[in-house]
């Protein structure tokens, strides 16, 4: 990535008067006030606030900024969907390697590897180096206009760095600053680096998946630092909510641990209240018999068992029927590996595209235990818009998971593809900030800041 | 459950004059007016806003109380199970109100799973539905239709998970409803969502986890499909629920509408394969199991075992996991030969993240885990004290120390008619009487 040197176009000198968009947040202090020459409020690009767009049907987001300073996978998975549902999310990347999870392939699509394209979209980058003092003044300034800042470093590394929820919120009051940890800002853990993995044993979720005579096993896609990033995106429409009674913004303690612990839900209320401590069980279920996965003669399927009657009669053995210790639930439970067994070794016999034939209209809910290549088969999986297509400006087409939430009130059909790094940093100065094209070339120059060639 | 007769107080005749809150929504019909005789935007309890005002939620000026991001705005929630009360946990852990509908008799399913049950608590049920009221009511009862049809024209958000539908047929559908309340935000939760194939397949985590191939990515290397532990892809619905309600509450400030929201467990599940996903719609990589390993990522601090330092197979990451059986066959003898308490001790202030796969007991056992306060005590009406797992997020504006412990069923059902629909006692004596409603004994 080369300095650009801004060519072309006279732009208004960086101090003048304020036209501030009139919002919800509260005023901001006299130094932003002084670089604005024009209302710093309206998105950019296709996202922009329309005068007069018949019909338009914008996303709830439409209209907020979000500065993001997460990488890796839990903070731009939360990014992402705020994006999705309209804001403009401005991520900020170190120069040169930006986000690690562009390096994290094969595979690589063009030089784009697929984790990065998988949970970027709908977002700017620009890169900004926060080792030099005048890249941490861009992002001190883009904080004060910004709606909503996200960020992932260890604690305290921020706040050393001019760039804390403190220092930030003095200049504007009505930042919504969401923070993301491995373990919370505070306590004997807080300076442990966040890793799905780790946090997914330390929180009990590897000890409780995997085979019932098996060794503990990650969930295949990292679900703790997923289900953080969920948290995040609520939090921060909470504290949006919030800010529209309070006018002002919040400081946010999201972290994996936390996250992870809320989900165990009734595993723990079991230990908390019972004293039961909970153990792998691999595709069942410890309360209802049949609920778990067999093997076919040419894969997996899962049963959910409902009534009796149906689920014998349609793996027609009928010998079972009348037995009486198979006869309820709670026997079924007792009794469970010599029945499982038996139903094992039917299961075997046939393949599951017919078993699941067998059992349509049977009221048994039923599924195959599909690889990725099936579920993207599935008409449903079309149907729900969850693969999504789009045009990169190096990778040429590619195709990401769609997001998972429809409204009526706008159609998910604006997206733009996840940036190359830096591609948008002039971009942000100039429109965002308002700086002038010397100023811009000031900050190019010393390095503070890069622009990608692509932009 | 007995039926319960009121008795004393005089209340307001239930056709009255309508004093709204003011509020963003858009003017609710004639009808729902005719049966208002206060404010019914005003949460209940200890929520209470101060009195007699029927000013804007958002003017509630309680000195210095630090009030959470939803209070003053009210869920009715129609949901069960996991994933639904999931959501409107949160919601209610932010201070919105929410009312639990419930059907009669056994109400919510996971009432009655268990063991273990805390006195007749079911301790499934404990763990989801804390911070809500319970109101029991038949909706194949007609005059039960009607509560809730009047509930949802002055509720802010309702949450659903029947199968796709089923409410339009009880006259509880989206556009009925917000015919008479433009302003409500109807989010629907089900298995693969409300149009499509497989719309009418009724939502279970297991099923939705297996078709999602979120099993086929789960388990060891050389072992079969596993799910995970907890219904990892009912609470990621309800996590995507809950933003989304959030977000409709956001638009509806800029417009004063609601709208319909479509979650489902396929499409939460399936959005949440990210990378894994990515790879096969762009590589055409097809995904497998790797236990507890990454599948480009081998660790590579050696313990005291220099011999392998120099070693240039292992190298780079690249040449390890090139070679990782023989490095990690290596490794696995060198660890059992220690106590996880001394490893973690041995690698602490080294660099390399390391952590134990905790049981239950040890998670509850951490200080930080303590810390962040993820164990929630609260004093249950007849269970006693009760402990659930808290709430994941914190924010500096307002404490979590509000909680309600979760209802008992229909415990709130004479209380919301009466606050929140402002029934006068006589219409709610018919209703009981009718057995459209019904009152827990403890109230």
């Amino acid at each position: 990535m080369r300095s650009l040197t801004l060519t072309g176009g006279k732009m208004s000198a960086p101090f003048g008067r304020s036209t501030r968009c009139l919002s919800a947040r509260s005023p901001v202090g006299l130094l932003s006030q002084l670089r604005r020459n024009h209302p710093v409020r309206c998105p950019l690009g296709e996202r922009r606030l329309s005068q007069a767009r018949p019909g338009g049907q914008r996303g709830p987001l439409e209209g907020l900024t979000v500065l993001d300073l997460t990488r890796v996978l839990a903070g731009p998975f939360a990014t992402m969907i705020l994006g999705d549902l309209g804001a403009q999310v401005i991520k900020v990347e170190r120069p040169g390697a930006g986000d690690d999870t562009r390096t994290w392939g094969p595979p690589f699509v063009g030089a784009e590897s697929a984790y990065f394209l998988s949970v970027n979209r709908n977002k700017k980058s620009i890169s900004v180096d926060l080792k030099h003092p005048r890249g941490v003044g861009v992002i001190q300034e883009l904080a004060a206009v910004c709606d909503v800042l996200v960020e992932n470093f260890l604690p305290g590394k921020l706040p050393r760095l001019g760039l804390g929820y403190e220092q930030l919120c003095a200049v504007n009051p009505g930042l919504v600053y969401c923070s993301i940890s491995g373990y919370g800002q505070t306590g004997p853990r807080a300076q442990s680096p966040g890793y799905d993995s780790i946090a997914s044993a330390v929180s009990g979720m590897m000890h409780i998946t995997g085979s019932e005579d098996g060794e503990p096993v990650r969930p295949g896609v990292a679900m703790t630092d997923l289900a953080t990033g969920l948290y995040a995106h609520g939090a921060v429409m909470a504290a949006l909510l919030q800010r529209h009674k309070t006018g002002r913004g919040v400081h946010i303690d999201c972290n994996l641990l936390s996250s992870q612990v809320s989900c165990l839900t009734h595993i723990a209320a079991n230990y908390l209240n019972g004293g039961q401590e909970a153990r792998r069980w691999g595709t069942a279920h410890e309360s209802i018999v049949p609920y778990q996965g067999f093997s076919t003669k040419d894969g997996h399927l899962v049963v959910a068992a409902a009534t009796d009657q149906q689920f014998v009669r349609v793996l027609k053995l009928n010998e079972l029927t009348n037995k009486p210790e198979y006869k309820s639930n709670k026997l079924r439970v007792q009794n469970r590996r010599e029945l499982l067994h038996t139903l094992s070794q039917r299961f075997l016999q046939e393949k599951t595209a017919d078993w699941l034939r067998e059992f349509e209209g049977s009221g048994v809910p039923v599924g195959p235990i599909n690889n990725i290549q099936e579920v993207f088969s599935d008409p449903q999986v079309k149907h729900n818009g969850l693969i999504q297509e789009m045009e990169h400006p190096t990778a040429g087409q590619i195709t990401v998971p769609g997001p998972a939430v429809r409204f009526s009130s706008f159609a998910h059909d604006k997206a733009t593809p996840p940036p190359l790094i830096g591609q948008h940093t002039v971009q942000v100065l100039r429109h965002t900030l308002s700086y002038s094209d010397d100023v811009i070339n000031a900050l190019l120059e010393s390095k503070a800041v890069t622009q990608n060639e692509v932009s």
